[in-house]
């Protein structure tokens, strides 16, 4: 790895691609090996968390961002959806798109008022965008339900199998556009933000700007895998804004490793199997979380992409610099 | 009139209350620099602390307010010396790390005690009619004991010698170190501190609110819009937007409706950082 | 006189203490301008108020015939006056060539590129310019001291700047590196680029650079040619104490 022809060159290009068709492969094989409706209904939640995991990384596991309130564009846009469905008759392939535009028209007026905020200002902002939305909602009236929310709307396909391939169709799309958007200079700079914003700014870059273009794609992604969720569910609730939402995004990515689209990847897939198998357990279960991501933060502050890394690194013999 | 002194009375018992809680947040802030998620927790382990003491236990009053206050804040200066201390330089982290201990103290009361309130007996019963108001006697000592303890803290940090080394550490860490002062020391002690404070606002606060698992959230959230407004690290600030609050929030609920009054802060932080990010009383300085 | 920045009178205050007085500097294109003074002067102040990173009380501060005083810093740095810095920003978990890709996105620098051009042969021109070719993969955090110094200004370089601010940049470097570094500004200045230096190492200073202004507690003393500022009664008294040359 030692011409830098090589970094920026097609070889690298071709392992990327080769790893995220092997990826594809899998999903859309899966269902042949896959047949309990059960466990396609468990693999949809696993691609609707990717969606989210990996829209959040944008923004946050790149720039430093952390946003608190990613459920404010994911419940904003299944209500806006719900209430397209219900009132006016729309069907999915217009509300996910209005779902989309919705939540990304928000992250534009949310983004551009606190992205120049610092950190933790930031966070908190988010955060209370997302707490009002919920608030708002639990003491909705009848038209929004409340805190029952909305039934009744229209499923998205018309069996497990086909809302498996749909989110997976849907995931993998978003999986591809925010790779190569994360190695595109684009991402660079993003990144650049979130190691040293001075540096940054001083090297020239409008980091307002990048910041806020990347909070409304991943407010566009979540927003639209919001109304799908809806669809699928076909029900929306205030919980869908709820912060704990919010909150088990971020730690699917922090546990699967910020700042790069794959290990949110990881994360979520592994978190949200996790998060079934201990269904039984209750409330002891956002103990052995919370456990898990301090574990994570001590012992593998990288996240699990680190331990991935470093494993097929020892596998290929290649001794550093970038695996995928 | 007895709507406007409803609102009065409320408000201040409500603002010396957030106060307890709001002045150690900052305190921690201006101190050590780092965002405690897990302050509210503080909150509520008094608060069961107190159920465990007095209701299960039968300890009297007295005694277990102070075991259940000491017990807090030596559970506050171990989260600190053994979880934030390695991290310290990665706030970041620190966020996550303190929330996930807040997470965890939950789960831990949802385990114990599980997830319906636990009651405990006013300390004093009965209480007195003012001008057409009724105020449980409960919440009018609570009312002076968190003015007292604001008032012994701001005593303790302006007047006092180990008060005055804390506070030049929130303003210096590197010349404080020159001058012999240990930071470590006044980081864990600030932490103990605040935890206390948190936790008497806890333990005098269980009688009126039943505890809970998840009445972590709500002072945290709180303490950190008061925070926000009154200017991060200012002890002052802090007191006068924990006033600003109570009353802000008891008018909206007597007025409008007891729902909103909920939004009131949320809506404080979003206006406050987007349009004056300093804090509504600092002097326009943000480190 | 064609001056292309033009300091008007800056001053910053900071709580009870006047960091920077009246300050005033006309430099001309081509000029190779040197700032002395000892520890505290001000001079970093003065580096912070023009490029944005800090609002003057008062002053203005004119580049190119435009009143830069508002302006933040990637604004500053888009209109072509850049900076190093002292304790050396640079982006840690980077490769050195990644470092010097991401000034090469800048508004500017994206404008100067020929179209069709990649960011990262241009950077990797830049890393040449300075010497640091053969590390262009090898992360910051990995790099020896003297090699960041050289990455910071290929860094700066690469914003393509019609003046190149200089923060300290000999300080902390071993006789080797400081050889290399003089040699790199020799050239820069031999190829036209307009540079301010700071410096508190007078020795490695004076020997490049044409005309030398002295602070001392935030106000100029003394301007004039290395010769001179040497001989200047005022400097030697601000350094007497302080005989590191």
């Amino acid at each position: 790895m030692n011409r830098y022809e090589d970094l920026f060159g097609p070889r690298m290009f071709y392992r990327r691609l080769l790893g995220l068709a092997i990826f594809s492969a899998v999903v859309l094989l899966a269902p042949l090996v896959v047949e309990d409706p059960y466990y396609r209904e468990l693999l949809f939640l696993c691609h609707y968390y990717v969606i989210l995991a990996s829209s959040w990384d944008l923004l946050s596991g790149f720039t430093g961002n952390i946003n608190f309130g990613h459920a404010f564009f994911i419940g904003g846009a299944g209500y806006t959806g719900a209430v397209l469905n219900l009132n006016l008759g729309w069907q999915p392939w217009l509300t996910l798109p209005i779902g989309g535009i919705t939540a990304a028209l928000c992250g534009l007026v949310v983004g551009t008022v606190t992205l120049r905020l610092k950190g933790p200002y930031f966070a908190s902002v988010t955060f209370c965008f997302g707490a009002l939305l919920y608030k708002w909602l639990m003491v909705s009236s009848k038209f929004l339900g409340g805190e029952e929310g909305l039934s009744g709307i229209v499923p998205l396909t018309d069996s497990p199998l086909g809302n498996y391939y749909l989110s997976g169709l849907f995931m993998l799309a978003v999986v591809f556009i925010l790779y190569f958007i994360s190695k595109s200079s684009f991402g660079l700079i993003l990144r650049s933000i979130g190691e040293n914003e001075t540096a940054s700014e001083g090297s020239g870059i409008n980091t307002t700007y990048y910041k806020v273009v990347a909070f409304i794609i991943s407010a566009a992604i979540a927003g639209v895998a919001g109304a799908m969720y809806a669809h699928a569910q076909m029900h929306v609730g205030p919980e869908m804004a709820h912060d704990s939402l919010s909150a088990l995004i971020l730690m699917m990515a922090v546990v699967g490793g910020m700042g790069s689209i794959i290990g949110p990847i990881m994360g979520a897939y592994l978190l949200t199997l996790v998060n079934e198998t201990l269904r039984f357990m209750g409330e002891l279960r956002l103990l052995i979380y919370s456990g898990a991501v301090v574990a994570v933060i001590f012992f593998a502050p990288k996240g699990l992409l680190e331990i991935f890394s470093r494993a097929i690194r020892r596998l290929i013999g290649q001794e550093r610099g970038k695996v995928i | 009139m007895t709507t406007l002194l409803s609102i009065l009375v409320l408000g201040t018992i409500w603002g010396a209350v957030y106060s307890l809680i709001a002045v150690g947040f900052t305190l921690i802030f201006g101190v050590a620099g780092i965002i405690n998620l897990s302050h509210g927790a503080f909150y509520m382990l008094g608060a069961y602390l107190a159920y465990t003491f007095m209701t299960l236990l039968k300890i009297n009053v007295p005694l277990s307010a102070v075991m259940a206050v000491v017990g807090v804040a030596l559970i506050g200066m171990a989260i600190d010396h053994f979880g934030i201390r390695p991290m310290r330089e990665r706030h970041a982290y620190v966020l996550i790390l303190t929330l996930a201990f807040a997470l965890f103290f939950q789960e831990l009361m949802y385990g114990i005690y599980g997830p319906y309130g636990k009651p405990v007996q006013s300390f004093v019963g009965g209480e007195i009619i003012l001008g057409g108001v009724h105020i449980s006697y409960q919440k009018l000592i609570t009312l002076f004991v968190a003015a007292a303890f604001v008032a012994l803290l701001w005593f303790f940090i302006k007047k006092t010698k180990t008060g005055k080394s804390i506070s030049a550490v929130a303003q210096n860490k590197d010349a404080a170190i020159l001058v012999g002062i240990q930071y470590e020391k006044a980081y864990r002690m600030t932490m103990g501190i605040s935890a206390a404070l948190a936790a008497v606002a806890g333990v005098f606060i269980s009688p009126i609110l039943e505890a809970v698992p998840t009445m972590w959230a709500f002072p945290l959230f709180k303490a950190f819009a008061i925070v926000i407004i009154g200017g991060l690290g200012s002890l002052e600030g802090a007191i006068i937007a924990s006033l600003l609050l109570g009353y802000s929030e008891t008018l909206v609920s007597i007025l409008i409706s007891a729902n909103y009054s909920d939004m009131v802060y949320l809506i404080a932080i979003i206006l406050v950082l987007v349009l004056r990010p300093t804090g509504l009383l600092s002097k326009g300085r943000r480190s | 006189m064609n001056s292309i920045l033009e300091i008007r009178g800056i001053s910053k205050a900071f709580g009870g203490l006047q960091a920077v007085r009246n300050f005033d500097l006309r430099v001309r294109e081509k000029d190779l301008v040197g700032i002395i003074g000892p520890n505290g002067a001000g001079k970093t102040t003065v580096f912070n108020l023009i490029t944005g990173f800090i609002r003057p009380d008062g002053g203005e501060v004119w580049f190119k015939g435009e009143n830069i005083t508002r302006l933040k810093p990637f604004q500053i740095v888009n209109r072509g006056l850049c900076r190093t810095f002292q304790l050396v920003d640079l982006f840690k978990e980077m490769t050195a060539l990644e470092n010097v890709m991401i000034p090469c996105f800048s508004h500017r620098a994206t404008r100067e590129r020929p179209k069709g051009e990649k960011a990262w042969r241009v950077a990797m021109e830049f890393l040449e310019g300075v010497g640091l070719a053969s590390r262009f993969n090898e992360q910051v955090k990995n790099l020896a001291f003297g090699e960041l110094r050289l990455l910071d200004i290929a860094r700066a370089m690469a914003t393509q700047p019609d003046i190149l601010l200089l923060d300290e940049p000999f300080s902390g470097l071993d006789v080797e590196d400081a050889a290399v570094l003089s040699s790199v500004i020799q050239k820069m200045h031999q190829k036209g680029q307009t540079m301010i230096i700071i410096e508190h190492r007078l020795r490695d200073l004076l020997k490049l650079v044409e005309s030398v202004v002295a602070i001392v507690f935030g106000e100029k003393v003394a301007e004039g040619t290395p010769q001179a500022i040497m001989n200047n009664p005022k400097v030697i008294n601000a350094y007497l104490g302080d005989r590191r040359e």
